[in-house]
């Protein structure tokens, strides 16, 4: 007992960390990549029945009747889906709880999804691609999706008691009263970060901060978009302060509501390389540049604790840069891009 | 009053390594099972693995028998 407190059970992320090491060698590599730019869409088929995505891909062939693209696109999507939530599985103890706060990321994604619907107010028959690894279940959201209306989508969330889908009856709450979309978002966001809090504050230790970090570094990714579209003069400035949210990790309020360009806001921060070297670079693609940073700094813990959730941080960005870099390449090869160009869209680890 | 010293003495010298070796041994094992799941060919180089902290204890036996020899 003492030493399962004192040490944080590192037998738990012994084991995990060893399985999830072991997939590190099936992820694409920059030539493997570069290989599958240049095939055609029929070429990018066959390539993948070859490989781990093989098996949801002939599923996919079998079961539905859809176009090549959309699917490689579900094909991927239920491999990504799949590994993640097998990963979880693996996962117990402290690594378990630190885990669900790190695929709460697909609950976001799809409450996003959900809020934008509801707010175009558009119909649209088909499903998107959700993110099937998250705390709520697929199908919730698609019932949620073939609601219709705002009302029906809120009762279906309270009726269920899940915290995260108590967050997205908040956000859609605030769409019904007439806020605008960042406004919602930013209480769906909010209501999803106080949940995760609860999880992470029985995990004060190095692995629940390092987690609380990555949690920072989303906040700021956040609250830079906010801050870039006002330095861009594409939404009030008074209102924009509203929709910033506090814990960022190393923006915090002040500095945003206080600076006036980019070397201000970031200069001395983790965000720092983002501060371009010429005047012209458009603001608006400085939270996209974030991404990719944070990305890459998720994929870099992989080799800094063998014993820790770093190794999980790292398997769970790879696994989803993997499946965004293979969507971009899709898209790319469908609308005939060149290689150099379809791999510049990528983030490309190492 | 000696005797009950180097019994004592006797009991540290394989004591300590072997709690210390537990420790290694739960590590390495834990470890181990997660890579032998994946990777059924490396099963003999983690036995291995397992099997070297278990020196410390062997050492520690062979000093606790040298004190109890010496000296009782």
């Amino acid at each position: 007992m003492f030493l399962k407190d004192s040490t944080g059970f590192p037998e738990n992320y012994g084991y995990l960390n060893a399985r999830l090491r072991a997939h590190f060698s099936d992820f694409l590599g920059r030539e493997d990549y570069r290989r599958i730019a240049s095939r055609s869409l029929e070429g990018i088929e066959l390539f993948l029945l070859e490989t781990r995505y093989g098996k949801s891909f002939r599923k996919s062939l079998v079961e539905q009747p859809l176009s090549t693209h959309r699917r490689i696109e579900m094909a991927l999507s239920d491999t990504a889906s799949d590994s993640l939530n097998h990963a979880r599985q693996m996962a117990m103890g402290e690594p378990e709880d630190l885990m669900r706060v790190l695929l709460a990321r697909a609950d976001l994604h799809n409450g996003r999804l959900l809020l934008r619907y509801f707010f175009t107010g558009a119909v649209y028959e088909g499903n998107p691609v959700w993110h099937g690894y998250g705390s709520l279940p697929v199908p919730f959201f698609r019932q949620l999706w073939k609601s219709h209306s705002l009302s029906h989508a809120i009762d279906k969330c309270l009726s269920s008691e899940h915290p995260l889908s108590s967050a997205l009856a908040a956000g859609c709450s605030h769409l019904r009263k007439g806020s605008t979309l960042p406004a919602s978002e930013r209480v769906f966001l909010s209501e999803v970060l106080s949940s995760l809090e609860e999880i992470l504050n029985r995990h004060r230790n190095k692995n629940g901060n390092l987690v609380r970090e990555l949690l920072g570094r989303s906040i700021d990714i956040w609250n830079m978009n906010i801050w870039s579209r006002v330095a861009a003069d594409t939404i009030d400035r008074e209102k924009a302060f509203g929709l910033f949210i506090e814990g960022g990790f190393s923006l915090p309020l002040e500095r945003l509501r206080g600076s006036n360009n980019v070397s201000q806001l970031l200069g001395a921060t983790v965000w720092e390389s983002l501060i371009p070297k010429d005047s012209g670079s458009p603001l608006v693609m400085m939270p996209g540049k974030a991404g990719r940073l944070f990305w890459l700094w998720q994929i870099s813990q992989r080799r800094k604790d063998p014993l820790g959730i770093e190794v999980s941080i790292a398997f769970i960005a790879h696994q989803l840069v993997e499946w965004q870099n293979l969507n971009a390449l899709v898209v790319g090869v469908d609308m005939g891009l060149e290689v150099g160009s379809i791999m510049g869209k990528m983030v490309l680890p190492g | 009053m000696e005797k009950a010293l180097i019994a004592l003495a006797a009991a540290l010298a394989v004591g300590i390594p072997a709690i210390a070796t537990a420790y290694a041994q739960a590590r390495i094992g834990s470890v181990g099972a997660g890579t032998i799941a994946e990777k059924p060919e490396t099963g003999g180089i983690i036995i291995i693995l397992e099997a070297i902290p278990e020196t410390m204890v062997i050492l520690g036996f062979v000093v606790a028998v040298m004190l109890i020899l010496q000296f009782a």
